[in-house]
């Protein structure tokens, strides 16, 4: 493809198979059947907890394994889509009672997204060694979320 | 072999209703033309005027390139024909629909 693409490789490409940017539609490449959220950034780990917590503590497995929890598939858009800020409840600083509204504290964090392309029988594994087998492709991934507070 | 990337870049801003319409029609994607270089060849669904059935693109600078506008000029010959079908054919009901 790189030879392909390359201007100086005398290979000519049809017009019709090129257009510009702004004048295509972008979808989402692939179906989602699930996918789980990785938290494994300590620097990462450390600024959230402080932000919903007011410490700065990992969660207890941080260092025995990776932390992970099942996203919710539905969410994940294709980039371009414009964003709504999440709702949900939280305790409003100044008057301390728990309010239903758009969240306070949005923030985007920049991921990388495996894709599994050759899924695992049930009940079986496989160690790091083997991941890449399994890898379809990476994408960089948005993460838009909401750090309210938690609720006390 | 090398492996397929796709940058799907995110907007940093919030748009309300009002805005909507306006945030369509943006130039956002053009800015990011130096990502794409030969160095960075992503994979992607696109779709246009003149390719409307959703199908895999890839880019370079500011172009988006269809991939089966290739296959069909023969650009891609040393490819397994049943790579081939997958690269021609995507079925816009088999993904969400976005």
């Amino acid at each position: 493809m790189q030879h392909i693409l390359d201007p100086n490789s005398g290979i000519s490409i049809p017009p019709t198979a090129t257009e510009g940017i702004q004048h295509v539609t972008m979808h989402l490449p692939i179906r989602v059947s699930e996918f789980t959220d990785f938290s494994c950034s300590k620097d990462h780990v450390l600024n959230a907890s402080e932000v919903m917590t007011g410490t700065r503590k990992a969660p207890p497995g941080f260092l025995h394994f990776p932390v992970g929890y099942a996203g919710r598939s539905s969410s994940i858009i294709v980039s371009g889509t414009p964003i709504r800020r999440p709702l949900g409840q939280y305790r409003d600083g100044n008057t301390g009672n728990v309010i239903y509204g758009p969240t306070r504290q949005l923030d985007y964090e920049l991921e990388i997204a495996c894709i599994v392309g050759q899924p695992l029988p049930y009940g079986s594994s496989i160690t790091a060694v083997d991941a890449e087998d399994h890898i379809f492709g990476l994408v960089l991934l948005n993460d838009w979320s909401g750090k309210c507070r938690s609720l006390k | 072999m090398s492996r397929p990337f796709t940058y799907l870049l995110s907007q940093s801003s919030l748009f309300d209703s009002q805005a909507l319409a306006q945030a369509v029609t943006f130039s956002g994607p053009a800015m990011y033309a130096d990502h794409f270089s030969l160095s960075n060849i992503p994979f992607g669904v696109a779709s246009s005027s003149e390719h409307s059935k959703p199908s895999i693109a890839t880019r370079f600078k500011d172009d988006v390139i269809f991939i089966e506008s290739l296959i069909g000029a023969k650009l891609l010959l040393d490819i397994p024909q049943s790579m081939l079908d997958v690269l021609c054919e995507v079925s816009p009901t088999s993904l969400n629909n976005k």
